[in-house]
């Protein structure tokens, strides 16, 4: 596939990830489950859910072979070409590639989902969007744009695949894909109504047009770096106006109707349960040869809830990709020594959340105090296992984030190992707490859950703090209800887990300006709000970075939250499956150019 | 017998009603909002209150409990709050498969149960016995939980075996759902088989030294004729009941063994329902499920007078 380049100025994205948590694994209710997840869900088989063609809380860069830079000038990177360079050999057609999701599915509909587990299992495979994020090397890409531009920083212009059609079946027909459908699909997206979840992203676009059947202008109401990110988001799936109208919504998988590499079988599928898709004879993407894709006949998946059978069932082959906890991984080498064996960093971060509107934490001596107090390397070997300390930005995004060199000079952050370092730093952290009127200490209740495996961050960094007088016992709360607690403001301080998309905006704007969505620590730093407000419309990527490099130490010293680290992950997949990478989104396209080795 | 049968079902109804008003209760005092859930970062009050409406979560407890009662009375059962799916066809698809681990567990849990127990009551004290003993109160103390999932990991690493993962109806591919169900009926039946070895031991201990039975040896009848025809029979009554508790504790336990085994059965409905605060499908499935139990209680009654024809019912 070849896609012609825009001269947009405004590709420094990357794609956002607007769910609540990311992924949501079904964590039941059972001791045994949560045990299990304990050391399980969050790293590796399940992390968080987008389901394991989407690895989402886990993962980072694709294939590790490149950074996860943004794109320079003109990006939209051809997602076949680019992974049929990675792998040798030519592809071949046929095969069925199986997987076991273990997300749960509320429903179908992409423009009121808050996790992408129906995207991932779905939509993904059978629809499109307008561009989307290269899931393993974390580009924003064309899907159906063949080439956007940027005439002013406010306006994107993008022209349309010609040959875009949707699945030959009613009510479409196979009819073409066209810029009235792009525009329709964005208009419902920002739908005014509670369960149009994503409204407030494109609270900034002024104009939505259909220029001509190919051409999708949209005229914002100030310029915004991040908005190609908003549009390459993975729920932006591109829905047909008759499917809407016939079934009043697209929940069920009856109005699952698209123009991707594949088709569903409707008469099997089931959200609890599975189901099958068969490759679109009329897709109408090419490879970079020219020829056909998708190269797979089909594509089964199993929903399976529980990690033990989700393991069992790779261990024995009868998936051909997913992830494996880090300690199992001993085991899993022994029993399956062909298999390749991907880690990934994760986008997701732990962190203690602090309500700044609170007592103690209206004091930043206070919350600092509890940033330096910290070995986050001990949390990470005791906790998660793998994983990579964070700041703001998840290290995933490496060429974002705040290299490790620099924030191992903050306290909390050292080296591994380096015991006169830490000791210093809680010596630093009580004379803090000292200079707030905490000489002694204090004691509160820390709201956490299993789910997830939350409570590993909880457990293992109160005792740490308890060196320096704060003595924390953890309240745990189901998963949702800490998730409202967040939202609510109706918390304290909490050990939790967030995802963010691969795209540094959201990893700030999202969790530390006064207006984010999810700035559940209520900060409202004005130096902050100025540095996050300023990379937000900085077309120039080096000094972007700069500007999102002042954000994190600006961040770092107002510690809301106590980011501590990004969990990170197993990829495997059996030895047959070319062109998978490990993916660091929950997104499941990259599957059109995915093929078999083998007979 | 007719009327005994028609007075029990009556009887079933205030017993029901009880259950809605415990279910209804229980699933709305959970904490956590399903509105905060399907919100997500665009929460506000305002949104809440709005959604709470278009759900039909608004108004009064009482007003919302008399109008899902007047549905259900009228065989609605709803629709699922997430996808508006009916859930009685939600359940349809569903209820198949856990009859068929139920029916496949209460069956292995009778053939593991009622052998051991008779073999240990035959031989009691014996090393037999110690051993059979010794396994049934393992089989007491080990969750199900926990056996299943050593199962599915050791089986995996030690052996390469995993059971399918991908369902199919009997009807499509026995080989396939056989395979399927087989282990975790196995595993569900290990609590309910020791419950019943433990009960079939201790009733056979019993009815063995009762002076009939011991005019039965003197007769000269066969110790097989004694104990199948003679002690076994009245040895039975305490092990129906047990087998209708079993039945109980077994639907609970589909909620466990189809989520760890990836049954799409109405346990793993359950479970992914309260997760997802889906009312309406919780509701159903806990008032479905009391019944099955009533109903299956009222059949282990009538059961008695089979096995022990001097009780009549009154």
């Amino acid at each position: 596939m070849v896609i012609a380049l825009g001269t947009s100025r405004s590709n420094d994205v990357g794609t956002s990830g607007n769910s609540m948590e990311g992924i949501q694994v079904t964590v039941g209710s059972s001791w045994s489950r949560r045990r299990l997840a304990r050391r399980t869900v969050l790293r590796g088989v399940s992390t968080a859910g987008a389901g394991l063609l989407g690895a989402a809380l886990i993962g980072c860069r694709g294939g590790g072979d490149e950074p996860a830079a943004p794109s320079t000038g003109a990006t939209a990177a051809p997602a076949s070409k680019a992974q049929a360079a990675a792998a040798p050999g030519k592809p071949k057609s046929g095969g069925i590639l199986r997987y076991a999701s273990s997300s749960a599915i509320a429903h179908f509909d992409p423009h009121q989902s808050v996790t992408p587990a129906s995207q991932t299992n779905l939509w993904h495979l059978i629809g499109n969007q307008l561009v989307r994020m290269n899931s393993t090397k974390l580009l924003v890409e064309g899907d159906l744009a063949m080439s956007w531009e940027n005439p002013d920083p406010q306006t994107f212009v993008f022209k349309m695949q010609p040959n875009a059609r949707w699945h030959n079946e009613a009510p479409m027909n196979g009819r073409p894909i066209t810029a009235q459908d792009v525009i329709y699909s964005l208009k419902r997206t920002a739908t005014n109504e509670p369960l149009f979840v994503r409204k407030s992203q494109y609270g900034n676009v002024k104009t939505f047009e259909a220029v001509d059947d190919r051409t999708v202008k949209l005229v914002l109401s100030e310029p915004s770096v991040p908005f190609l990110a908003t549009l390459g988001d993975v729920y932006e799936t591109v829905v047909a106006k008759e499917v809407v109208e016939k079934h009043g919504d697209l929940k069920q998988v009856q109005a699952a109707h698209g123009g991707g590499p594949f088709m569903v079988d409707k008469s099997t599928f089931d959200k609890d349960v599975g189901g099958k898709f068969r490759r679109n004879p009329d897709y109408f993407k090419k490879d970079a040869a020219g020829g056909k894709i998708p190269y797979l006949d089909g594509i089964e998946y199993q929903f399976i809830g529980d990690a033990s059978a989700l393991y069992a069932a790779l261990t024995t082959g009868k998936v051909d990709i997913g992830s494996v906890p880090p300690e199992n991984e001993a085991d899993f080498r022994r029993g399956n020594p062909n298999w390749q064996i991907n880690e990934i960093k994760g986008l997701s971060r732990d962190g203690i959340l602090l309500n700044t509107s609170k007592a103690p934490f209206t004091d930043v001596r206070v919350r600092l105090a509890i940033s330096h107090a910290l070995d986050r390397n001990l949390i990470l070997k005791l906790g998660r296992g793998r994983g990579t300390l964070t700041p703001a930005v998840s290290p995933a995004m490496e060429y974002w984030s705040l290299p490790s060199a620099e924030l191992q000079k903050y306290p909390g952050f050292r080296k591994e190992g380096d015991k006169a370092a830490i000791e210093k730093d809680r010596a630093e952290a009580k004379k803090l707490l000292e200079a707030a009127g905490h000489k002694d200490g204090f004691e509160m209740p820390m709201e956490t859950t299993t789910a997830y495996s939350y409570n590993l961050l909880a457990e293992t960094a109160i005792p740490q703090l308890q060196a320096i007088g704060l003595k924390f016992k953890i309240t745990l709360l189901e998963w949702g209800v800490l998730k409202e607690h967040e939202a609510t403001g109706n918390f304290t301080i909490a050990a939790s887990n967030w995802y963010s998309g691969p795209e540094p905006d959201l990893h700030l704007y999202l969790y530390h300006h006064k207006a984010g969505g999810r700035n559940y620590s209520k900060l409202d730093d004005p130096e902050l709000n100025s540095l996050i407000e300023k990379q937000r419309v900085e077309f120039g990527r080096e000094a972007r970075r700069e500007l999102i490099y002042k954000a994190q130490r600006r961040q770092l010293d107002l510690a809301a939250p106590v980011w501590i680290i990004s969990p990170g992950g197993l990829s495997v997949q059996a030895p047959h499956v070319r062109d998978y990478g490990a993916r660091p989104v929950a997104a499941a396209w990259d599957n059109e150019t995915v093929w078999f080795d083998k007979a | 017998m007719a009327k005994y049968v028609a007075r029990r079902l009556v009887l079933t109804v205030p017993s029901l009603a009880i259950v809605t008003v415990i279910v209804f209760s229980l699933v709305r005092i959970v904490p956590g909002s399903l509105a905060v859930a399907l919100l997500g970062d665009d929460y506000s009050k305002e949104a809440e209150a709005k959604l709470n409406a278009e759900l039909g979560l608004d108004g009064a407890l009482p007003v919302q409990y008399v109008r899902w009662l007047r549905d259900l009375s009228q065989g609605d059962l709803g629709a699922s709050l997430l996808d508006r799916r009916p859930v009685g066809e939600l359940l349809a698809k569903r209820a198949p498969v856990t009859i068929q681990l139920s029916l496949m567990t209460l069956a292995f849990a009778m053939v593991i149960g009622l052998p051991i127990g008779l073999v240990s009551a035959l031989k009691p004290n014996s090393p037999a016995d110690f051993v059979l003993r010794s396994a049934a109160i393992f089989g007491l103390a080990a969750p199900s939980f926990w056996l299943a999932t050593l199962f599915l990991v050791y089986a995996a690493n030690w052996f390469g075996y995993s059971p399918p993962i991908f369902y199919a109806a009997p009807w499509s591919d026995l080989g396939t759902n056989l395979q399927m169900m087989l282990w975790p009926a196995l595993i569900s039946s290990v609590v309910g088989g020791a419950v019943i070895m433990r009960m079939t031991r201790a009733m056979m201990l019993e009815v063995i030294r009762e002076d009939y039975i011991r005019t039965a040896y003197a007769k000269g009848l066969t110790q097989s004729y004694i104990v199948i025809r003679h002690a076994l029979r009245n040895a039975l009554i305490p092990v129906v009941t047990v087998f209708g508790l079993s039945v109980a504790n077994i639907l609970s336990g589909s909620v466990i063994s189809e989520t760890v085994f990836g049954l799409p059965g109405m346990g793993r409905l359950l479970v992914t329902s309260v997760l997802a605060r889906d009312m309406p499908v919780v509701q159903a499935i806990t008032i479905i499920s009391a019944a099955v139990v009533m109903l299956v209680n009222i059949g282990i009654d009538l059961t008695y007078a089979y096995l022990d024809p001097r009780l009549r019912y009154s």
